[in-house]
């Protein structure tokens, strides 16, 4: 399905979603609250059927947080990607780990490199940083004095 | 969910292989359960090579990242820098030369037979057949030698960039490529011959399959 195809099939199952402008591949600006819906739909649906995450990932704009997934369907070879703002200081979205397996792991690379919660994750835990330690790395606000950084 | 080192109740032994360990190939941290030789349950941690690639791209420019995807994956250093330089374009609307593309398209094939070269040869190692790792190294100095005349480097050869290639190809690299080619279809069967049909691997092979 063209982008065009795509963008009519899923402004009914998001109603108000946003989509960006002139990208390569269809990109969707969700809502976190009405995320699971939508990832269950783009899952299930018949003629969607987006059944590998490829990618999932968080961008800190300095202002908010943006967890991006990137989604493709092995049958139809569509791809789309959808982006949830999240705020700053509390930032909190639902798992997609009951949807697609593979999220369990990058959900929790997210948590610990950005401090983004994700609800009912069975295992939300560090992966790789070691236990003690404190901050989230990947914000673009993070100074670590020891470990030089910024080159 | 995390075991400490030690003896569980019922006297497993629960030790730690790595981070350091010379048949780990790399830093692999694996805590393990074992009742005598047989591994009950494995608990892997990871990070060990994590080396906050994208941390450090973030004080770099588009010219100076380069430098550093060379190293994600070391053993296909023209995949990465392909990789990466395309992403730039992609987001620049920058149009490679055709040239350029093609070159590209032909040193990434070069480093995927040296990247597979060095994996069989690896492999066939941990099984305890020494033999084929000299093979499959020699087949990968050819090509490391190839690379070296064009690109500088055997290793990290930061030879694409965003916009094309570094520099044109080496008049001999058309020449060196074919000779390389017509050998290599001779290896392909010595590297049957060697492990294959070879009764310790077939052994092995069946000994490591999971007893279900």
């Amino acid at each position: 399905m063209t982008n065009e195809e795509l963008k009519t099939k899923i402004i009914p199952l998001s109603p108000g979603a946003a989509f960006e402008e002139a990208t390569e591949w269809l990109t969707v600006l969700a809502d976190p609250l009405n995320w699971k819906n939508l990832a269950t739909q783009l899952r299930n649906d018949d003629l969607l059927k987006f059944d590998y995450l490829f990618c999932l990932t968080c961008v800190d704009w300095k202002s908010h947080l943006s967890v991006i997934y990137h989604l493709t369907s092995t049958a139809y070879r569509h791809h789309v990607v959808v982006k949830a703002k999240l705020d700053r200081d509390n930032p909190e979205i639902e798992t997609v780990s009951d949807i697609w397996r593979t999220a369990e792991f990058h959900e929790r690379e997210v948590f610990e490199l950005f401090g983004v919660t994700f609800l009912h994750h069975p295992d939300l835990r560090r992966l790789i940083l070691p236990d003690d330690f404190e901050g989230f790395p990947l914000r673009k606000d993070f100074e670590d004095p020891v470990n030089m950084i910024k080159l | 969910m995390t075991e400490e080192v030690g003896t569980t109740q019922e006297g497993d032994l629960i030790i730690n292989i790595g981070p350091q360990h010379p048949s780990t190939h790399g830093v692999l941290h694996l805590v393990v359960t074992l009742r005598g030789e047989t591994i009950l349950k494995v608990e892997p941690h990871l990070g060990y090579i994590h080396r906050s690639i994208e941390k450090m791209c973030e004080s770099l420019t588009y010219r100076q990242f380069i430098y550093v995807t060379s190293r994600m994956d070391y053993l296909s250093a023209h995949i990465n820098n392909h990789g990466c330089a395309l992403c730039v374009e992609k987001a620049m609307q920058i149009e490679v030369p055709p040239r350029a593309q093609v070159i590209r398209v032909l040193m990434d094939e070069l480093t995927r037979i040296a990247s597979h070269e060095l994996w069989w040869g690896a492999m066939s190692m941990d099984l305890g057949a020494f033999t084929p790792f000299f093979h499959a190294f020699r087949e990968r100095e050819t090509i490391n030698d190839i690379m070296e005349e064009t690109c500088g480097a055997r290793l990290t050869m930061n030879y694409m960039v965003p916009g094309g290639v570094m520099y044109d190809l080496h008049p001999n690299f058309q020449k060196r490529v074919k000779d390389f080619l017509q050998l290599y279809k001779l290896k392909i069967g010595e590297y049957d011959d060697l492990i294959t049909g070879n009764i310790i691997f077939s052994k092995q092979d069946e000994a490591g399959r999971h007893t279900e």
